[in-house]
């Protein structure tokens, strides 16, 4: 006993140390568990209000950028609406059911370093903000919702290891899946594309519409690299339209049918 | 709470705040992350008894992943330096007879004071990305980041100490 008792007073401080770090290391483990889950701790509400602050005071700095930003994004649109309009005058209006809603939001935190990133939004569930919905801004694409608070909520930002959207050549119906390998944050990849498939550097990559979080089109990004992965499949490098280090305004992007599909998809399931 | 405690929570509450508002938020390139709050372990006061360095290093790193939502990588790599600090300063110097009481970073030569802060923020910002990677599969990332972030955060470093600290 005596012994014993020497025996930890001599080695008191590394016994102390890897007591610290065993916890240190669960912790980690979970954060790395919880990358691969949903689940929103109160780090992240303590952390949505102190970036709101930061957010509000440094927007100020960003003004002038995110007028010039919202002139584009406005001159686009009302380009788009002039073509709309032009389209859907023979087309019988009673016909078209508008599934999808946009909600405005801001972007307050921005992670693009980490292999495993997220976005914070100033919106929750009081602004009718829910989990699987899409994030998108001007350019394309952002992120998929994977838990809410009741103003907050956190965003699977695409360049995180664990997402996978759909998504297909805009200009022909070859669809894959894509990814994102931690390395370049203004790079994704996309997999599974078939090696038969025409594909050019500048192509253009949309989303596919096999998924109720985001409609069939939405842009992602265009074709900067391409390789054979194996006899089947090409494996497809993409330069986001977005620039990733740089992201304020966005909107989430709400499918009204959702439930109504789910219900469908889990009958079928269980027939 | 006598002088030193006050001292060692008005430094930490300091170098929090500076850590979580400012650095966390300064982003230099897609590889480069700065983090001053390290200078928490390297002024701490020298003493025999290392538990109030080992706790409230850890309580130190916690507090900053709590804030920035990173499970324990902050808590783990602040408990590594502050337990290799006391060995890395007897490598450093080449001797074992530190005298613990007067003992001061701005004490010791140049030469050794900066390759202390240099061995103690590249052990730091290696384990941190190996956590924050936590795969062998981006050992080059953990590598090329380790490297550049802890150039960077030597140069604030040597900066912060020079600035905000007397020559003894």
């Amino acid at each position: 006993m005596h012994q014993l008792i020497s025996l930890l007073q001599k080695y008191r401080f590394f016994l102390l140390f890897l007591l610290l770090e065993s916890i240190g290391l669960i912790l980690t483990l979970n954060y790395h568990n919880y990358q691969k889950t949903k689940y929103i701790n109160a780090s992240n509400a303590f952390n949505a209000s102190i970036n709101k602050r930061i957010f509000n005071f440094s927007s100020y700095f960003k003004l002038e950028k995110n007028n010039k930003i919202l002139v584009d994004d406005n001159f686009r649109l009302m380009k788009q609406l002039v073509s709309l309009k032009e389209r859907t005058d023979t087309i019988i209006q009673d016909t078209i059911h508008e599934s999808f809603e946009l909600i405005q939001t801001e972007i307050i935190l921005n992670q693009y370093k980490n292999i495993d990133n997220f976005l914070i939004i100033s919106s929750g569930i009081q602004q009718g903000i829910g989990v699987d919905m899409g994030l998108i801004n001007d350019k394309g694409v952002l992120g998929i919702v994977n838990n809410v608070s009741n103003n907050y909520a956190s965003i699977l930002s695409i360049l995180n290891s664990n997402i996978k959207i759909n998504a297909r050549l805009k200009n022909s119906n070859y669809f894959g899946t894509i990814s994102w390998n931690g390395k370049n944050y203004n790079r994704v990849q996309i997999e599974d594309i078939p090696r038969q498939a025409t594909v050019e550097i500048g192509d253009t990559i949309v989303t596919g519409g096999r998924s109720i979080i985001f409609p069939d089109g939405m842009p992602i990004g265009r074709v900067s690299s391409l390789e054979s992965r194996d006899k089947t499949y090409k494996s497809i490098e993409i330069e986001l339209f977005n620039d990733m280090a740089s992201l304020s305004n966005a909107y989430i992007i709400k499918n009204e049918d959702a439930a109504e599909i789910l219900n469908l998809e889990n009958l079928a399931r269980e027939q | 709470m006598n002088n030193r405690t006050i001292n060692i929570l008005i430094q930490g509450i300091f170098l929090y705040f500076l850590q979580i508002l400012v650095f966390n938020h300064i982003e230099i390139g897609p590889y480069i992350k700065l983090y001053p709050y390290i200078a928490f372990v390297l002024l701490y006061p020298l003493t025999e008894n290392r538990f109030g360095l080992f706790i409230s290093s850890f309580v130190f790193g916690l507090l900053i992943d709590i804030s920035a939502g990173t499970g324990g990588i902050n808590a783990m790599s602040m408990t590594l330096c502050a337990y290799l600090r006391l060995p890395i300063l007897k490598f450093v110097l080449g001797n074992n007879d530190i005298d613990y009481n007067n003992f001061h970073l701005r004490q010791i030569p140049l030469d050794k004071g900066l390759s202390f802060i240099f061995l103690m923020t590249l052990i730091f910002c290696l384990m941190l990305y190996s956590m924050s990677y936590f795969s062998t599969e981006y050992i080059g990332s953990i590598i090329l980041k380790s490297l550049l972030s802890t150039f960077a955060t030597f140069f604030i470093l040597i900066l912060g100490i020079f600035t905000f600290t007397k020559p003894r």
